[in-house]
């Protein structure tokens, strides 16, 4: 409401030439914008589809001259473990969405609205551990997992990402916002604090669930510098892990790198329209 | 709070106490232990470490401030500090004032607002290794970015990853155009929280949107210029992704940063000891930097 208001006073104000002037400026600098904001990804898609030398050549073409499918037949066939490392990358999501929203969602509602000692300190704790950069705790989170033998092994990507106090701090929130009037409800009609919590506010959670989903479907399926330090093995990479890996020692696979980013970048921005 | 643990109107007991607060750490159980141990442990851990030499294979030595002393006399590492300086130096104003004029366009009733919003954000969505290989292929001597300097009467051929003078540059760049459009989100958010009756009584006080927009708009939204400052500097001092994949800190240590240090030394080299303590040095970096920050960029919207 506040903008539209706004908007239609400074119409009013100003004289109508000008207010035409600087809207046609805006949208020139918004088609800029929009225009280096695409081209990497209109590059890449086209790029996928041209042959191998073509992607190399000079001048480089933005249609590709020859149209063709072999990249995506060559990098989900030839190369090395592909479709072990979609899998990888889908199963470490899978994992982490469903084991992580249930651990932060019934933390969070402890918090919330349980009361008990030392709540207030582990919640400042929490917040403070914001402030460590991840690469702190890069070797120490590898020692611990060497003695437990969970290097190159796909849940020693997947356990330490439960730690992320992201999520509790988000759903406890989210729990403070819901009105209280529910719970003793449900309470003076004898349920107890965990089935309130089952079948009185979960189903009213679900909105605030599927933001901490998408964000974590992201992160996980993006995830690059804690993966890297964990596996090792060609069959245990997950997806973005291989891609980084078709450019090495013999140069870059340009043609598998173009198709192959494609497998990682569709789902996710199909997924995540966020804004 | 008494209704919820069943008390009712009786005094509640001891024994309900116990039931709630037991119920409440078996609620929170899961979650405190890995944090106690992937967070806490590990931190303690780091700290530890950072004290001795360690390379996997025999047991730590205890060296005391050892590691600390090298850091300061290591040359690489003096040579990533102003890598790291420079590259925040440059990315942190760039990207603000980037985001800055999208968030200001998006704030404008501009038609194909949504589609320029979702347009934007994708850099933000892809993954990190994806836009870096897609950058790479882009900045080859053979590469897009030479052909649009060709297309504009730039006749260049340079191989922008490759060479000492232009790798970082061209990590700076695709970085801001990575990471620009989640600062606009804050932005945008922190410019439609601007009461509507102050632009008002601009407008009949005569301001024009020029002088609007200095005068009422960025006063206003200091605590988000604030906290994209804050955040900038922080993902600048972390940056990592883009040197691992394009150019492993080269050529000649050009694009070297704390954060790829700290994986070499502690991964490639297996100076776990020497890691930590690299690692601890970044944390306090890092922290010393948001206190200042804090300091000196007054928080507070004036009103």
């Amino acid at each position: 409401m506040a903008t539209l208001t706004r908007t239609q006073a400074v119409a009013v104000q100003r004289p109508r030439l000008q207010f035409r002037i600087s809207r046609v400026v805006f949208l020139v600098i918004a088609l800029i914008i929009t225009a280096v904001a695409l081209a990497p990804f209109i590059l890449t898609v086209s790029g996928s589809f041209k042959t191998k030398s073509e992607i190399l050549d000079w001048p480089p073409t933005i249609i590709p001259t020859v149209f063709q499918w072999q990249n995506y037949v060559e990098v989900w066939t030839n190369s090395h473990f592909f479709p072990q490392w979609i899998l990888n990358s889908v199963f470490l999501a899978a994992f982490h969405l469903v084991v992580y929203i249930a651990i932060c969602s019934i933390a969070g509602y402890a918090f919330a609205r349980l009361n008990f000692p030392g709540a207030s300190v582990l919640f400042i704790a929490i917040l403070g551990s914001i402030m460590v950069p991840g690469q702190v705790l890069w070797v120490p989170k590898f020692l611990i997992l060497n003695q437990v033998g969970l290097v190159d092994n796909l849940f020693g990507i997947a356990l330490p990402n439960l730690a992320d106090v992201f999520g509790v701090f988000f759903m406890t929130q989210f729990f403070k916002s819901l009105p209280k009037e529910l719970e003793e409800a449900a309470s003076i009609d004898g349920a107890g604090t965990f089935r309130t919590f089952r079948q009185i506010i979960l189903p009213n959670a679900y909105p605030a669930l599927a933001a901490l989903a998408i964000l974590q479907f992201q992160g996980s399926w993006n995830a690059f510098q804690w993966p890297l330090i964990v596996v090792r093995s060609p069959e245990h990479l997950t997806l973005p892990l291989g891609l980084a890996s078709f450019q090495g020692l013999f140069g870059v696979n340009w043609n598998w790198v173009l198709a192959g980013a494609m497998f990682n970048a569709v789902p996710i921005i199909l997924l995540v329209r966020r804004p | 709070m008494a209704v919820l643990a069943g008390g009712a109107v009786r005094r509640p007991s001891r024994f309900r106490y116990w039931r709630q607060w037991l119920t409440a750490y078996l609620f929170i159980a899961p979650w405190l232990f890995f944090l106690l141990v992937f967070i806490a442990g590990a931190i303690v851990l780091a700290v530890y470490f950072s004290f001795t030499d360690y390379d996997l294979l025999s047991d730590p030595v205890f060296v005391g401030l050892k590691n600390y002393d090298k850091a300061f006399h290591d040359e690489s590492f003096l040579h990533a500090i102003r890598n790291v300086a420079t590259y925040t130096a440059v990315v942190v104003p760039s990207q603000t004032f980037i985001a800055l004029v999208m968030a200001a366009i998006l704030d404008r009733k501009l038609p194909f607002r949504r589609f320029f919003r979702i347009a934007w954000y994708l850099p933000c969505v892809a993954s990190s290794v994806v836009t870096t290989l897609i950058f790479m292929w882009l900045f080859l001597p053979d590469g897009f970015i030479n052909a649009a300097l060709n297309f504009v009467g730039i006749p260049l051929r340079m191989n922008w990853l490759g060479e000492e003078a232009t790798a970082l540059p061209s990590i700076m760049f695709m970085n801001i155009w990575a990471t620009a459009a989640t600062f606009m989100l804050i932005f945008l958010a922190a410019m439609q929280d601007v009461p509507g009756p102050i632009y008002e009584a601009a407008n009949l006080d005569g301001a024009g949107p020029i002088r609007q927009f200095f005068q009422i708009t960025i006063p206003l939204m200091r605590p988000a210029i604030f906290l994209v400052v804050l955040l900038g500097t922080i993902g600048c001092f972390q940056l990592y992704d883009q040197v691992k994949i394009a150019t492993n800190g080269g050529p000649n240590e050009a694009t070297l940063t704390v954060t790829y240090l700290i994986w070499k030394q502690g991964f490639r080299d297996l100076n776990m000891g020497y890691a930590s303590a690299l690692g601890v040095i970044l944390f306090v970096g890092i922290f010393v930097i948001s206190l200042i920050q804090r300091r000196f960029l007054d928080v507070r919207p004036d009103y």
